[in-house]
């Protein structure tokens, strides 16, 4: 997602020898790749709409029953609104987690370096393990295992390093004149922010969040062990997986990529029109 | 163990019950404010396998008992008699496993160390239609009750009958899962206890459950000889009918929820009834300590020993229900395909039980997995 | 001007670094916190009856005594080193198309990219299933097509299949960091090799690649964590032989109630992990890797 907000800079590689040879194999790398990424998919469309009680081939005709059964699923619904909420809830918190940090690394100040290991350690954190230890904290914790309770703050502290990651080169390469005149000039550092820093990265938060939703949409291993009985998204799929034959499963495969892209698409427009204001 | 005392409630521990009769008004008026699950009455967290509450069988259950049914995600039985244990609590309402294999971590180590609340028998009169096989399921110390029979459920090897046909002589016993004929088309549970306990039965040992660290060094090297014919492990009832259904393997290690759910699909899948006896067990109700609707707990239990739920229970799961309820009016053809024969004897079978060491079966099993 | 800057905020003393203390009381809270748990864990006394905090070594005696450990770490870290390369041999082409495009047609690829990766991670690993069995597409097309007469058995169900699926799911953690550290690279260098006359290949392998090692990095660490705590795909896939240490972790959680001897578990691959960052971090500091070029 930062990548798509970012300005986009010249094609690489231009003005050399046998430019088109290697153009054309390129492109025809390209669609290999981009097979390998859509069939599966495709044939996850297709089965969604196969009239089979297993997941799988031969076609055995089209049906729309997959998409009622699970349009009609209280719990589905639930679930996807529960990583749709959580996703958005999460991401706006670790933006502005990271965007704080991200300006006061800004500044030098003592166990900088040891901070930076920190902020780095969920991600080094193999994800099963990301697992467990919030099933022992929260478990001696005696916390409530829950979508909000402890769920919450494990998408936040999942997240929260992408965030920072891609935000900090954004802030950390702005051009530091623009607020000393600001400032000069009698501005309150609030008001050089807000007036000044805002405008310029706006964009990159924007993308930021984004792309923290993208994450915490997505999670899984982590949220598995600490959402006790209630469900996101990849949860409820796996359980799906787990204690019922689920002939709708491509359905709801399905249902979930059209609901994040959806997403995902608003949320693009919306940092495409922040870096035309900004 | 094994007699139920009708009068043992006068011992039962009051005030554990008005503590949890308490809770559960608490957690009732907190769902008030909640959400839309209170409009319906007590909502009961309930941890068990998804097949007792199938659709056929949870409006049945959230009726008789006037609550709503909150499933938690079931994994296995193992897992669910270890959240007891969990640190901050098992956080279930209502849970139940295999009587057998959760008994020992259920009563706890000593009288005082039990891990779940007692059971006040007052409230659940269905008891009384307990049958005289599923008694020994009642988990009882002191006069107090902990554990009450839900169900029987039994494992056997499941095949496609397009592939195997039915007067096949290894559909005659556990060879079918283990032997060369079906190479390559062959899937295992990915579970230690019963797929020792199956070729540990089938190697032909009278007690499974007690083999040396010698005797099951030769149940893991014969496991990995034959592992070559094995497709698949597979940890979840769905991932194993799915891939009996898809085709993937022909035979495959199954309960009788898998069994029952692939017939209602319209598969020709069936499950075989070895000469060694299929896998038995019975499936036993508690509430753990912290259960915050005990009330709504207790009537569940009893709503699932009652005459509508037990006659339910065996075309809606596949399980045959411990109330003498199930057993009436039934037709051959219905005793047969469901396996009532276990109760009667004229179905061979032997009961899953807890392992003498139950760490060595673990890491023997780890061996066969990795070799 | 920044030292002036810097001196005159000086005078009122520089409150700012302030910043930094919600975000990194967070992490202490919900990252440090709990690993410290788990290291504590890992000499706890776990029985059927639960975990106790007696003291033991037990847990690191089981795992050196059974050579099953070793052996399915070694395994998970040599999966998760294939995987890695395979990623950045089918990633680091599809960053320089990428970079190669110009502004309109690489907004289009790029989020023809991400799309995929808006499907949930199980239902990404999950589609091999069809994709590969035995009556899967593979197999179908390449029956309808007479070239095989039997299903392939072999496509589906071993350690090829993990690959194919760890590669699958976390494609995009690879080629995004390439993608971004290519785009970074000032074009005027290029010109500059290609003006000296250094050719196509000469200018890629003295100019463009060096310049698009942070990303390369930042994209290798990415994959090779992310494959080396996988669990869900050595499992929906990986039939009898695909185990990885993920697959040994979860169940002293959800089957044997060990959590002791799990969080013994857990504390090795986490140890071998930064131990292998390390080794593989020597030459560039950690934060450049992730923050890229």
């Amino acid at each position: 997602m930062a990548a798509l907000a970012a300005g986009s800079s010249p094609p690489l590689d231009v003005r050399q020898r046998g430019e088109r040879a290697r153009r054309i194999l390129l492109w025809l790398y390209a669609g290999l790749f981009y097979c390998f990424l859509y069939l599966p998919i495709l044939l996850l469309v297709v089965l969604s709409f196969n009239d089979s009680q297993t997941i799988g081939l031969p076609l055995q005709g089209a049906t729309l029953r997959w998409y009622r059964e699970v349009l009609g699923s209280p719990e589905m619904m639930w679930s996807i609104a529960n990583s749709f909420m959580l996703g958005v809830v999460s991401a706006v918190i670790a933006t502005l987690l990271a965007l704080l940090m991200a300006l006061g690394f800004r500044q030098e100040f003592p166990l900088k370096a040891l901070l930076m290991k920190i902020i780095l350690l969920p991600i080094l954190i193999p994800g099963i393990v990301g697992g467990v230890i919030y099933l022992v904290f929260f478990g001696y914790g005696e916390m409530r295992f829950g979508v909000w309770s402890s769920a919450l703050p494990v998408h936040i502290t999942w997240v929260l390093p992408f965030a920072f990651l891609t935000l900090f080169p954004r802030i950390h390469g702005l051009d530091r004149s623009l607020e000393e005149a600001a400032a000069d000039l009698g501005a309150r550092p609030f008001t050089v922010f807000r007036r000044v820093v805002l405008p310029i990265i706006r964009p990159g938060v924007v993308a930021t969040a984004m792309f923290a939703f993208t994450l915490s949409f997505d999670e899984f291993i982590r949220t598995l062990f600490v959402i006790g009985n209630e469900r996101t998204a990849p949860v409820h799929l796996w359980t799906l997986l787990s204690d019922q034959m689920a002939p709708f499963l491509p359905a709801v495969g399905v249902l979930i990529t059209v609901i994040s892209m959806l997403v995902s698409f608003v949320g693009f427009a919306a940092s495409a029109r922040a870096s035309r204001t900004g | 163990m094994s007699s139920f005392d009708p009068d043992g409630r006068g011992s039962l521990d009051r005030r554990h019950f008005l503590g949890g009769t308490l809770a559960g008004a608490a957690a009732l008026s907190g769902f008030g404010l909640a959400g839309p699950a209170a409009a319906q009455g007590a909502e009961v967290t309930a941890l068990m396998v998804n097949a007792m509450l199938s659709p056929s069988l949870k409006p049945i259950a959230e009726a008789e008992a006037k609550v709503t049914i909150k499933e938690g995600a079931f994994l296995s039985g193992t897992d669910t008699v270890s959240r007891l244990t969990a640190p901050g609590g098992a956080r279930y309402d209502l849970m139940n496993s295999s009587y057998a294999f959760s008994h020992p971590v259920v009563m706890g180590p000593k009288a005082g160390a039990e891990r779940v609340q007692p059971i006040d028998v007052s409230l659940i009169p269905n008891m009384r239609f307990i049958n005289e096989p599923s008694k020994e399921g009642i988990g009882q110390r002191d006069g107090k009750v902990y554990m009450v029979p839900h169900s029987w459920g039994f494992d056997s090897i499941l095949y496609n009958r397009d592939v195997v046909p039915d007067d096949d002589p290894y559909t005659q016993s556990w060879s079918l899962l283990f032997e060369d004929k079906y190479a390559g088309r062959i899937g295992w549970w990915d579970v230690a206890h019963q797929m020792l306990m199956a070729a540990g039965l089938y190697l032909g040992h009278a007690e499974p459950e007690k083999m040396d660290r010698n005797q099951l060094n030769e149940v893991s090297k014969f496991l990995i000889s034959k592992k070559k014919n094995v497709r698949t492990f597979y940890t979840t009832f769905a991932q194993g009918s799915n891939l009996l259904a898809s085709g993937e393997i022909a035979v495959g290690y199954g309960i009788a929820p898998m069994r029952n759910e692939l017939k209602k699909r319209g598969f020709n899948i069936t499950g075989s009834w070895p000469k060694e006896g299929v896998l038995s067990l019975i499936s036993a109700s508690y509430i753990p300590k912290d259960s915050r609707n005990v009330a709504g707990a207790h009537a569940l239990i009893n709503a699932m020993l009652g005459e509508r739920y037990a006659k339910e229970l065996s075309n809606g799961s596949g399980y045959l229900s411990a109330s003498t309820f199930a057993q009436e009016n039934l037709t051959p053809e219905f005793r047969k395909e469901f396996g009532y024969g276990i109760f009667d004897g004229s179905v061979k079978h032997y009961q899953l039980k807890f392992p003498t060491n139950m760490n060595m079966w673990i890491e023997t099993w780890s061996k066969v997995k990795s070799a | 001007m920044i030292v002036a800057a810097t001196a005159k905020v000086a005078g009122r003393r520089d409150l700012r670094p302030l910043l930094v203390v919600p975000g990194a009381l967070w992490l202490l809270v919900f990252g440090v916190a709990p690993l410290v748990l788990l290291f504590a864990m890992s000499f706890w006394t776990s029985s059927i009856f639960g975990t106790t905090t007696d003291f033991t070594l037990d847990n690191y005696r089981v795992i050196a005594d059974d050579p099953v450990y070793v052996q399915v770490l070694l395994q998970t870290l040599r999966i998760a080193a294939t995987v890695t390369a395979l990623s950045l041999l089918a990633g680091y082409p599809m960053a320089y198309f990428l970079a190669s495009l110009g502004g309109g047609r690489r907004n289009f690829f790029l989020v023809l990219l991400f799309l995929p990766f808006w499907s949930s991670y199980v239902v990404r690993t999950f589609v091999w299933l069809p994709m590969l069995g035995r009556n899967g597409l593979v197999n179908t097309v390449l029956m309808e097509m007479g070239l095989i007469s039997q299903p392939l058995d072999w496509l589906l169900y071993n350690e090829g299949a993990t690959h194919i699926g760890l590669v699958y799911v976390y494609t995009l953690f690879m080629t995004l960091p390439i993608y971004l550290s290519l785009d970074r690279i000032d074009r005027k260098l290029i010109e500059a090799a290609a003006d000296l006359g250094a050719g196509p290949f000469r200018t890629f392998a003295r100019v463009t690649f060096p310049l698009s090692m942070p990303g390369v990095l930042s994209g290798c660490v990415m994959v090779f964590l992310l494959a080396c705590g996988a669990y869900v795909t050595p499992q929906l896939l990986g039939g009898t032989s695909g185990m990885m240490f993920g697959n040994v972790i979860a169940p002293q959680y959800t089957v044997t109630n060990n959590w002791a001897l799990g969080a013994a578990l857990s504390v090795i691959l986490v140890l071998v992990v930064f131990l292998c960052l390390v080794v593989f971090g020597r030459r560039v500091r950690l934060n450049d890797i992730f923050i890229g070029g």
